[in-house]
This record gives structure tokens, sequence and C-alpha cells, in this order.
């Protein structure tokens, strides 16, 4: 029987600063045969391990198909992202996972794809269009809507660059307050909406960010006439083993690591408390 | 597999017997501790078990779910990656005297964490555990209410005893319900004899009236009914959690209770363990995320959640029964009264107007 | 999986519970079903007691600070550092000059070591065996022992219940709950407290004043009853029982109340129940002699027993700086402990043997169940060291005489329905607030055993002020608000939640020991 608790050994290959609290870091396995084997899509997590401290939950920040190792984009928020803030290339970090739900890519496919994303739930939406982009040709329009509260606080500045080059899909970005060099929107997410047009009857919505932006956003969405199981969003709790047992993450009768972490609308409204 | 093996062992023969298996494994039995404390622990000398006993506060199941555990030991050497030692717990138990309640939660935990992502801890303690029950013939102590929750007080066949003893007068008969348990019987064949009519007929007699000595008075099924239809108010959680303490002992002496924290360990950054230790949710901290967000954070909610996990249907489905056997051990824990049997009985006034309630049923008016 | 039945460590009750060893560790703990105290409950400091033995900051080794940085010692060498640097403050300044500090959960035999080092080696009354409580003389003895004094199974027999303070539930919990279990079969229970907390919410009446002040000194027959009600039901009851937390109020008042209450007992089977905080408090005081404070500037030396009075007395820092030599057994590296020249590293209460003596006076014994880590000692082996080398004549530190048996009160279930009436009396003028400390609480928030344990960390990470809504209003507060609380002398902030629990012109807070006068207002 395999060990569900005992992590592989990652080192980290590469950091990168996004925010004056947050790093991207790529992750590739210490084992040829682990690093081989491990897949994953988007919208699950890893269970990331700094031993001494312990474990926190990271969704994938990037898709599924790049072979070479894994990235996650990691804010500094308790003891376990805080002490990995310290570490350099080179260090060693436990993985555990993939686990959870993924995105319902399969479902998408031949339909239009509409991403809001606000401030540090930027990341795993960036698996997820990573995932799209690789095969382009398999999705209708794409927008993408990203929000942040500052000009500072924009991950992936890199990204959203390229992204906003290509010919194939529309970005539009907004910050909730701007600065001296920001010339875009001024704004919170949801304004973007009134600068797109999108034909809800056959598109996919999926968003992630702050609880109250998610709110919004759906409630706007809703409105717009999307169907609530084409509404998909994903859910935070603290969570202690990952893999459905310690129930810290319950939620209803549901486990976040096991049903979840990415919920319909239609799955969320059904939660006896709120989430 | 069925329980037709039907033997019966003596009364005064059980020394015996338990010494023989005693050779095989390590043999939790019944005795008294301190302060007449019930208790099943390791026995070391066959003339301790004597099974007439009640039951021990700390539920079997904490032998295969401890406390608290290590998971594995890292040691960070030159420069390299940390080396990761895991901890199995192989030694092999024999239960002696576990109640029929207990053995329906070991089975139900045994499920739980053999569902989905295995857990390798526990269920190398499952694979190294051997099991014999012990039936009730009336329950052992005041706070029992297994009859009112699918608990007890008898197994079937195939409810995950390995051996099921029911006391009669100076000896027990012997249901044997697994080759394993066959095996059991199979190394004292002298001390066992087949059973016979009259034994079976004793046994019948002793399980008449069972009704009328095991309480059914605990309304599980109408507290499912109350939780999974949310139709328990807001008020009478914030009632009941206000009395709660948060001490954890209800979760803690659960048999059915599995919920943990994963903490590490280290003194000096090199080396240290990871740690597994029982938790409970009555607790800010069980959900406070590392954002300072927290989903429940007052006691009335926690209390509230805590329930839908034991009593409501979505959850017998996932774990394939309710999660509660009527063992009694949290009215033994609560000092406050506001465990499961007080709970059910303020659910059952939901329907009706209480003449009389707790002592704080009525929450009056305050007025300077 | 083995047991060994103890004490916990915590509040006076002294609930039995089984330590839960298995490979050389303690893994856990639970209570004994049958012990008169705990009656297979614990509360959450009693369940998480284990926690803080394998912390991983425990002391293993002895330290000596010196010129400002700590080296680790060997035992001999910070024995005889220890030995030398009393003798020398005993030759330059006498033997009064040298003080012995302890918590109130150091043993029996401890304290009697400790005692016998400061009398026969120093001829030192400069001991204190509790952080809360200082001295006894002021009790009468005849509510300590004999008929008078109540036991724990006294209160759940009681037909009248008169309690003094909030917060039980958190401080006595086995106390709580015996009164609300005699309030469940029928007993009248009467609260006096600033706050109305759940126990009050339960009572017959609550007499929602503020204990410290306006509690009459004469609580006599015929004397300034606080309400007609009390005094009715106080003739009518047969077996009332007072229960009084010690300290709650300043000692003139306190030897006041403790008078009237002697007073009050009279012929009827009237008891009270002292309630000492700390799980050796009563043993502790009944072996102290003389007094000396942290305002005591004749002490040169300073020996502190798992006890860090740095943490919350603003005045034992200036002390500790007139010290020649502070010598600290603790467990963890306090605050005191980081003042100290010498650190010397003390066993767990699962670490040693001894005894405890509960509020009520039942003496029970500990039982080690797993060794020290690393170098630690008990702390009797450290002071029964120290006693030889001082040529003290010494008390075998190990005899654990067995407590008598106790029969179990029976426990019935019955109802009564809640009568509630509220007499508040509030300060005169708001915005000015009176701070009342939640002496009890504060203890426990400050004690180096919860602040080394995982899960009363995770719990008690916020700090918040209950306000009465009036006053929120006049004072233009809203809940979540973060405001800072500043009297004569004190200062911190809390988060601001809205209760009509507290009094009008009252705040009950465990953050700071400060009585008084206080103003609040929104932080920046």
């Amino acid at each position: 029987m395999e060990n569900v608790y005992l992590p592989h050994l990652t080192r980290i290959a590469e950091v990168r600063r996004e925010t004056v609290d947050t790093l991207t870091y790529l992750l590739r396995f210490a084992d040829p045969g682990v690093a081989r084997s491990f897949t994953f899509k988007p919208g699950q997590f890893v269970e990331v391990s700094v031993f001494g401290v312990g474990e926190a939950p990271i969704g994938f920040a990037s898709g599924p198909s790049n072979g070479d190792g894994f990235e996650i984009t990691v804010r500094a928020m308790g003891s376990v992202t805080r002490a990995l803030q310290r570490f350099q290339p080179g260090g060693w970090v436990g993985i555990r996972g993939p686990y959870g739900n993924s995105f319902p890519l399969e479902e998408t496919r031949g339909l239009d794809v509409l991403i809001v994303g606000g401030g540090i739930g930027l990341p795993p939406l960036r698996s997820l269009i990573e995932a799209i982009l690789h095969e382009r040709e398999a999705f209708g329009a794409i927008s993408i809507l990203y929000g942040a509260r500052t000009p500072q606080d924009r991950v992936y500045k890199g990204e959203l660059e390229r992204w906003k080059n290509r010919g194939d899909l529309l970005l539009l970005e907004t910050v909730d307050v701007g600065d001296e060099s920001w010339t875009g929107s001024v704004g919170v997410v949801t304004t973007l909406f009134a600068r797109m047009s999108m034909d809800p009857s056959k598109t996919v919505a999926f968003t992630c960010g702050p609880p109250i932006m998610i709110k919004f956003v759906i409630q706007d969405l809703l409105k717009l006439g999307f169907p609530e199981d084409r509404i998909v969003s994903t859910l935070e709790r603290t969570m202690k083993c990952g893999v459905g047992k310690c129930g810290h993450c319950a939620i209803g009768s549901k486990y976040v690591c096991v049903d979840g972490p990415v919920f319909t609308y239609k799955q969320l409204k059904d939660l006896p408390e709120p989430p | 597999m069925a329980a037709t093996a039907v033997k019966v062992i003596q009364k005064d023969a059980l020394p015996s017997w338990v010494a023989t298996l005693m050779t095989e494994a390590v043999v939790i039995g019944p005795r008294r501790g301190p302060y007449q404390d019930a208790q099943l622990a390791p026995v070391t000398s066959a003339q301790q078990v004597d099974l007439d006993y009640t039951h021990d506060l700390l539920p079997p199941t904490r032998y295969l779910l401890p406390p608290s555990e290590v998971l594995f030991r890292f040691q960070f050497q030159n420069g390299d990656g940390p080396t990761l030692t895991p901890e199995y717990d192989e030694r092999r138990r024999i239960f002696f005297g576990v109640r029929s309640c207990d053995v329906k939660a070991l089975r139900y935990q045994e499920r739980f964490f053999q569902r989905d992502f295995p857990d390798i801890y526990v269920g190398t303690r499952v694979r190294n555990a051997a099991v014999i029950s012990l039936a009730c013939t009336a329950p052992p102590l005041p706070t029992c209410f297994c009859a009112c929750c699918d608990g007890g007080p008898l197994l079937r066949p195939g409810e995950g005893c390995d051996i099921q003893l029911i006391p009669l007068e100076g000896r027990y008969l012997v249901e044997v319900d697994s080759e394993a348990g066959e095996r059991l019987v199979a190394g004292s064949p002298e001390l066992f004899r087949e059973a016979t009519g009259a034994d079976l007929s004793k046994r019948d007699v002793a399980f008449a009236g069972m009704d009328q000595r095991f309480s059914t008075s605990a309304y599980l099924a109408r507290g499912i009914a109350k939780v999974t239809n949310d139709a328990v108010p807001a008020a009478l959680w914030e009632e009941l959690a206000e009395g709660c303490i948060g001490c954890g002992g209800c979760s803690y002496l659960c048999p059915l209770c599995t919920c943990f924290t994963v903490v590490d360990r280290t003194r000096n950054g090199k080396t240290g363990e990871r740690i597994r230790r029982w938790d409970h949710c009555l607790l800010a901290g069980f959900t406070r995320e590392a954002s300072g967000h927290n989903p429940r954070a007052e006691r009335g909610v926690q209390f509230k959640r805590r329930f839908f996990h034991k009593l409501s249907y979505p959850y017998m489905q996932r774990e394939g029964r309710p999660g509660c056997v009527g063992c009694g051990r949290c009215l033994t824990a609560c000092m406050m009264g506001v465990d499961m049997a007080a709970v059910l009985l303020r659910f059952r006034e939901l329907s009706r107007k209480p003449k009389w309630g707790p002592p704080w049923a009525a929450k009056p008016k305050t007025s300077p | 999986m083995q047991r060994v039945l103890t004490v916990c460590p915590y509040c006076s009750c002294g609930c039995g519970l089984y330590l839960l060893v298995d490979g050389g560790d303690v893994i856990g703990v639970m209570p004994s079903a049958g012990h008169p105290v705990s009656r297979g409950s614990l509360c959450m400091k009693g369940w998480t007691s284990f926690q803080h033995l394998r912390h991983s900051e425990r002391l293993d080794s002895p330290w000596i600070r010196r010129n400002g940085t700590r080296t680790r010692v060997p035992w001999e060498q910070a024995i005889a550092h220890t030995v030398e640097g009393l003798e020398s403050v005993r030759l330059r300044h006498g033997g009064g000059a040298v003080g012995f500090w302890s918590s109130a959960r150091a043993t029996n035999e401890e304290f009697s070591l400790l005692q016998q080092i400061a009398w026969e080696g120093f001829e030192s009354t400069a001991v204190r065996f509790d952080p809360v409580i200082h001295t006894l003389d002021h009790v009468p003895a005849s509510l300590l022992e004999g008929p008078r004094a109540a036991r724990l199974d006294d209160v759940q027999g009681a037909d009248l219940l008169v309690v003094f303070g909030q917060g039980f539930l958190d401080h006595h919990p086995q106390v709580a709950s015996r009164i609300l279990k005699a309030r469940g079969q029928g007993a009248r229970v009467v609260v006096i407290s600033p706050y109305r907390d759940a126990l009050a919410e339960r009572a017959t009446l609550h007499i929602q004043v503020p204990v410290s002040d306006d509690v009459p000194s004469a609580f006599t027959n015929g004397g300034d009853w606080l309400s007609e009600r009390l005094r009715t039901w106080w003739g009518e009851a047969a077996r009332p029982v007072v229960v009084y937390p010690l300290k709650s109020l300043p000692l003139q008042r306190e030897t006041a109340l403790l008078g009237a209450f002697e007073s009050l007992m009279g012929e009827s089977g009237a008891k009270v129940l002292l309630l000492f905080p700390c799980a050796n408090s009563r043993g502790a005081l009944h072996r102290r002699a003389g007094m000396t404070g942290p305002g005591d500037r004749a002490l040169r030396a300073l020996v502190v027993v798992e006890e860090n009075p740095a943490a919350w007395d603003a005045r034992f820092r200036d002390l500790a700086r007139d010290l020649d030599l502070l010598v600290v057994l603790d467990l963890f590296l306090t605050e005191t402990a980081e003042l100290a020249h010498l650190v010397l590293p003390s066993a767990g209460f699962a670490e040693k043997g001894g005894t405890f003596t509960n509020t009520e006076g039942l003496l029970q014994a500990l039982q080690p169940a797993v060794s020290p880590p690393g170098e630690a000692r008990p702390a009797g082996a450290i002071l029964a060291e120290l006693a030889g080398r001082l040529g003290v004549r010494q008390v075998d530190s190990t005899s654990k005489p067995s407590p008598p048996p106790i029969p179990v009160a029976a426990v019935e279930g019955a109802t009564a329905t809640a009568e509630l009436a509220l007499a508040s009396r509030a300060a005169d003028d708001p915005p000015q607030f009176r701070h009342i400390p939640d002496r009890l609480r504060h203890m426990w928030l400050k004690d180096t055993l919860l602040r080394h344990t995982d899960d009363w960390q995770r719990e008690h990470q916020d700090r918040w002020v209950e306000v009465h809504p009036e006053d929120a209003n006049v004072l233009g507060l809203r809940p979540g608000w973060m405001v800072r609380i500043a009297g004569d002398g004190t200062e911190f902030q809390a988060v601001v939640r809205i209760s009509e629990r507290v009094g009008r012109g009252i705040l009950v807070t465990p953050y700071d020991l400060f009585e008084g006068l206080v103003q609040v207002e929104r932080s920046a």
C-alpha cells in the first residue's frame, strides 16, 4: 500500500518574484521515475511541505503539458508559506499529490471560455489557461478578465503581456487603485463585463479570487444569463491531509480536498454552509 | 462468513484460552484500573481477564488511530535532501471483550480510512488486529443507548468481529465469524465444545425482552431527520453551544470520530518528525485559514456542523451508517450536559411545546 | 499503550487523568471515569496537557549567561555556580536578601524543600509560592477545613448556591459543571459578577455588579444584603453553599467578606467553597511564611521555580536589574529565564512524582510516565542537590502518601425554569469605563505551559473586548473595530464586540491586571 502521507522530494529550480509577498517556484522531482509518471490537471492542488514547519495546500499554477516540472505561486500568509519565502533555487520541498478534482476541461471543448481572475486567484486559472492554449483550436472564443488591487499586486506581469499580444484571445485588466504609471482601467473586475460581449448560452465561465470578488462576479454572471452549472469556481479551506481524512476541509457532506476544490455555482448553492 | 460454527467455553476456562492467545499477540483485554476504571488494556497475566466489566472510557478504536503518532521522521544531511523514514506499527493485537458498539465503530473506521486514499497507518494496525467481541444482554452502563443507533447489543454475522462471545450462565457462546476466528479457537480445541440446543435456547432467553432493558428513547431517527432537513433553529444551536466549553472530550472519546491535525516538530531544523494528533471541530482554530478568514468562527455553527457530520443522511450514505453507535461515552465526557443524548432530547422537544426541559431550555427576555 | 494515573497540572480542581504512553512518549491523556473530581471528564486544558511535554523548545540542558551570551554548561558547573552565588549574596547582604519564588504548580515536596532552603539555609522569609495569592493569614481556618468548608460534591448537593465572579466555565469547569447540575436538580443559583456569562445566564438570579467595588463588606445576616430575594432564599435553604474564588477582591475587602461569610455560616448546614487558582495553590500556601512582592528592593538574589513574573509584572524587570544572581528553573526559556544568570531545565508534571493538594484539601499523587528530555531534572531533585550543597537538612522529596478514598456523588437529572433578573450598576459617566481584570483568565493566558500548547495557542489568537450597546452607541463604536484601551499606566488593544452581557460603563478583560478607570477609543 502506498503511503499517502509521505511526500516526494522536489528541488526548487527557479524562483520568480511576482509581488512584494508572492513568489512563483518551478519545482522538479528529485526522483526521475516520479518525474516521468507525475501528471495532473488544472484545478488540482498539491500539499507543499517545508520540513520542520508543516504543509500547505497550493494549486498548480502551470499547465500540465510543460513536462519539465510544475510551478506553484505562493503568497506569504501562514507559517509554511512565510517559511517558503526564504527558499532559494536548490531548496528542498516536499510534494504530495495531485489531489482534488479539476476544472471541467473536457466538457468545455467547443465552447467559448470566460476566465475572471482576481489578485492571487490568477495562479490556478493560469494552469487552466495554459492547458487551453496548448490546444487552442479545441475551444471557441477566449476572454480573460483580470483585476488586482493595485498595479503592484498583479501577478504574472510577463504572461499578461504575452497573452495580450496573442491575436487569438481577449485580455482585459483593471485595478482597484491605479498609480502614476498605470494607463489601464480602474475599477473592480466586474466593470470589465461591459467592455466585452459574450454568449452565455455557449460559454463556460471560470472564476477565482477573493471571496467578495467571486460573490459579485457570480451575481453578474447570473444576471447575464449564465446557467448555474456553467459557472465554475474554487473553494479554499484549511487542510491538514489533502486526502479526505482529517476533517478540516469538510463543508456539508463534501470534502474540499476530494470533492473539490473545483465546484460549479450549482454545487456551491446546494452546500448547507456558506463557503 | 456465516456464524454456523457455534461453540461453548466455560467461564473458568477463559484464562487458559487467554494464556494461549498471549503467545500469539498482545491481548488487549478487560481489567479494572484505579478508581475501578474499566479498561481494555494489554494483559500481562491471563488471570487478569475478567469479562464482568462495563466498557473502557477510551474506545478500542484508539488503538488503531492513537491520540498521536509519528507519521515519519526526517533528517537533513550534508546539503542533500532529507531522508524520510515512516514508522509503521506492526504489533499484533487480539482485542478480547470488545462491546458490539465498539466493533461496529471499528469497522466504520476501517472503511473510512480505507476509502479513496487508503491510510497505511490505520490499515497496518487493522490488518494486525483480531477482534473477539462480547455481546451485551443488558446495558453495561446507564449511559448506553446502542439500540437506538443500530449500535448493538448483538452483532450479526459479517458485522466485523472474528468471534462473538455471548454470556450465558457460567459459560459463553462462542460464535466464530471469520477464518482468523477459527484459528484462534483451533489453538485450544480442548477448551471448547459444540453448542447444544439447550445452549442456543438459553441465548434466546437471554435476549428476550431486550426492548425493555435497552433504552430506545434517544430518538436518533428524529435527530437524523431534523439535522438533514436543517430544521433545528439557529437559536437552539447557539444555546447548546454556549454550554459547550470546547474540551473535545466528546470527539476524543467517540469511537466514530476520526478528525486529526498534522504538525511538524523539530529542535534544530535538521531532524524532526511529522506527527498526527487527534483534533476536534468545536474549536475556532479547526477551520481558521492562514489568511485569518474563518468559515466557522462561532461555536454555534461548529456545534451544528458536528451534529451534521454525526447524524445527517448524506453522511450516512457516505459512511454506510449513522455517526453514532450509542456507546454513551460523550455523556460521561461532557461535564456540561450537551452530549448526544441531551441534544437528541432537545430535538425531540422541537416537535412539541415543552412543559419542562433542561434548566436553560427557556431563555428569558432580559431587561435591566 | 500504557496508562499512568496522575493529576492535571492546571486548576485547583485536581482532575484525575491518565497519561497515555507509547514508545516512551506521552501520546495523549484521558480522564479517569471513577475519579471523584474528573468523573470521566476534563476541560480543554486537561485534554491538551500533554502537548507541551515534547515541544521543540523544551529546555534540555543548563545555561549560564556571561557577558550577554548564553552558554550550555554541565550540571555540576551550574549547581556549583548557583551555590557560590547564593552564598556570596548571603555573606555580603544577609540571608534575607535571598528570595525564593515558585509557581503554584510545584509539588508539596518541592515546596517543602524550597521552604527549608529558605529558612534553614538563609533565614529568609522572602518566599512567594503563588503568583496570585500571597497569604492565607486573612482566611478564617473554619472556612478552609471542617464542617463549614465545602467539598466539590457539596456544590452539587446544594439547594442554594451563591457564586462570586465570572468565567467558571473557563477557569474551574468542574465547579461550573456541579453548579449547573445542582441547578438542574432544582437548586437556586445566585451569581454575583460584573459580566453575565453562560453560567450567569442559567442562574436563577444574576446580580450584575462590579465585584471589586459594590460588594458590601458587611454581607451578613441582618446586614446589607445585595438583594432582598437573596436574604429570603438564604433563610429558606437547608444546604446553602457559597463559592468564592480567592483574590477576587483586594486584601482588605476580601478579609471583610470572608469574615462576613464566617458569621453567615451560623447553625444551618451552610458551607463555603474557597477556590484556589492553581493545581497546588492550597498546598503551597500552607507552607508559605512571610511575604515579599516584586517591589521589595532588599532582594539581591532570587531563585524562581517554574514561574514567569516578567511576563505580567512590569516591576519585575526593575527588580531583576538589581539582582546579583537570578536563577530560574523552568521547562521553557520564558521572559524571566531570558533575564536570568542561570537557567536550570526542569521536568514537567508527567515526568516526576510528588503530590498536589486540590482546592478541597484532597491530597493526590503524581506519577511519572516518561523521562524528562535531555538533561532536564525534576525541580525537587535540583532543589535537593542545592540543599545538600548548602548544608540544609533534607526531606525525602519522593514520598507519595496515598490519597484517602472519597465516595462519588450520585448525579440526578431534573429541571427547573430559569428566572433571571438584572441589577446593573454602572459607572456614572461614560465614556470613562471601569476596567475589571479577569484575573484567572489572565493567569491562564500568561501560563508558560499553555503558551507551549499548540491547540491552546491556535485558539487564543484574537483579543477582543465586549462593550455594552449603549456605550458603543455613545462612543460610536462598531463591532470588529480595533480599539485602544488606556488608563493610568496601562494600555492595550482589542477588537470590539457588542454585547449586553457586560454592564454599562464596565469592561472585563483578561489582558491586563489593571483595575480602575480607562478610556476607550478607536485605534488608527
